[in-house]
């Protein structure tokens, strides 16, 4: 990294530290903390409040959509948010409504969704639609008529499926919980959604794409947001479910402030080097 | 154990520790196997679910109504267009209502998430009092307008005075979201091989 012109500084033992290494000692972290188990304390911020507060205004036997807008990559995130909110929704009997609108990844992700969590019965509990092609002019599409795709993910007739007898359009519609990591589909679900029906949308990102949520929460257009492994952690700890949020927030917890070692000893190192008045 | 379920288990176990091999060894023949493997797949999936798009949006319907001939006429030329380089013209008015469609629906979802909400939240926060101390309230002025004079006048050739002090802080407004993405970023990545290694562990039967 530096070049050095005279006696070496204090911490530029770690500017020498092949790349290889910084990433076998964080593999070897990330080990370590799955398998020595130990509770760091979670405090549940206001947005995730917020969130619980809003799945908890779905009345009962309502209608929500789970819109699938997430790579496979991170699943692991959004799945451990999902498992926590299902086990919320679980007392409420609700209708879920599979689909898809930014991501490639949806049949695998809903077939993931449909075999680790007890949706009930398919066609009258749950449907899936898979992806809804056309991207925001699709979530317009579907505003209009929840059955302008004439076929769920099977290719069984809407018309044939006991949970499509009631409900027509976004009027028939309680909630929206985006698991969304990619592009704008939060914002056509609001848009298209929240905005022209009032129907609330839950925003479910992972930490990258939470500036996005934070936005649209502040400015009063999704009554909440649960951003990445700290919001699984912390919904789980209000429904007082602990998993894989829980567990993996240690990982992030260890493995991050190993990092944050290396970058103040680095600085350290060159501040050091500054001082000294040598060339970096 | 199936075979199915069996290799549903062990491709990914290798091709995960293929691709990290990356990491704790370098750029190597293993490496390029799984990264040349995950985009074959992703693009035979994508064409599929292209395909199975336009069965299920257009062909389908069809049978019940007639209208659908109209996008299954307007889609073709867009395949073909771009593989005929003489004719790609044919593709043009096609493009324009994909495009004409999508603004128009951009347009109302911008005026209401991206223009009016943030200019009424922003205009109407009150130095003392709010949801914010007022220490926040005075950064989130300070940063609305030099970021705002930052972007306006960022291509003035000589702006000079309190006008480039202020652009200058807007800048670092800027610098500081983007450190602040950067963050979330890594975090995320980390989630991601955190989520990796907790499946090797879950394969070798470790955890």
């Amino acid at each position: 990294m530096g070049t050095k012109t005279s006696e070496e500084g204090i911490f530029s033992f770690i500017t020498r530290i092949p790349r290889r290494i910084t990433w076998i000692i964080l593999m070897l972290i990330i080990v370590v903390s799955y398998l020595v188990p130990f509770i760091l304390p979670i405090e549940v911020s206001q947005s995730t409040y917020d969130s619980f507060d809003a799945v908890e205004s779905v009345p009962e036997g309502g209608y929500v959509i789970i819109g699938i807008d997430t790579d496979a990559a991170s699943w692991p995130i959004l799945g451990a948010i999902f498992k926590a909110v299902n086990h919320h929704l679980g007392d409420k009997d609700v209708h879920y409504i599979l689909c898809g609108i930014t991501s490639w990844d949806v049949p695998g992700i809903s077939k993931q969704i449909i075999d680790e969590n007890d949706l009930g019965e398919y066609g009258v509990d749950y449907v899936n639609l898979g992806m809804l092609p056309g991207m925001e002019i699709a979530v317009e599409a579907f505003s209009g008529d929840l059955k302008f795709l004439k076929n769920d993910y099977y290719g069984t007739s809407l018309d044939e499926l006991k949970l499509f007898e009631d409900i027509q359009d976004a009027n028939d519609i309680d909630f929206i919980i985006d698991l969304a990591t990619l592009g704008a589909a939060p914002d056509w679900w609001v848009a298209h959604w929240s905005v022209a029906y009032g129907v609330p949308v839950l925003d479910c990102t992972s930490a990258h794409a939470s500036p996005a949520a934070v936005n649209k929460y502040k400015l009063g257009l999704i009554p909440g947001y649960i951003a990445g492994m700290r919001g699984a952690a912390e919904y789980e700890a209000l429904v007082k479910l602990p998993g894989k949020g829980t567990t993996d927030m240690n990982m992030i917890s260890l493995s991050l402030t190993t990092v944050v070692v290396f970058i103040v000893l680095g600085n350290i190192d060159v501040l050091v080097e500054k001082l000294r008045g040598e060339k970096i | 154990m199936s075979i199915v379920e069996s290799l549903n288990i062990y491709v990914p176990f290798i091709l995960t520790l293929f691709v990290l091999s990356f990491f704790v060894y370098k750029d190597n023949v293993f490496f390029r196997f799984a990264q040349t493997s995950v985009i074959a797949i992703q693009l035979a999936n994508v064409t599929l679910i292209g395909l199975k798009g336009i069965y299920d949006g257009a062909i389908t319907p069809l049978s019940s109504n007639p209208i659908y001939i109209i996008p299954i006429l307007l889609g073709i030329p867009l395949v073909i267009g771009p593989l005929w380089r003489k004719y790609r013209w044919i593709q043009f008015p096609s493009l324009a209502i994909v495009i004409g469609i999508g603004t128009g629906l951009g347009i109302r979802r911008s005026s209401e998430l991206d223009i009016r909400s943030p200019i009424k939240l922003t205009a109407s926060l009150p130095i003392i009092g709010g949801d914010y101390t007022p220490f926040d309230n005075i950064i989130i002025l300070i940063a609305t307008i030099s970021i705002l004079v930052f972007f306006i006048f960022t291509l003035l050739p000589k702006t000079k005075g309190a006008l480039s002090y202020l652009s200058d802080t807007g800048r670092k407004f800027i610098m500081i979201q983007l450190g602040s993405m950067f963050a979330t970023t890594a975090l995320t990545r980390f989630t991601w091989l955190g989520a990796r290694i907790h499946f090797i562990l879950e394969v070798l039967g470790i955890l």
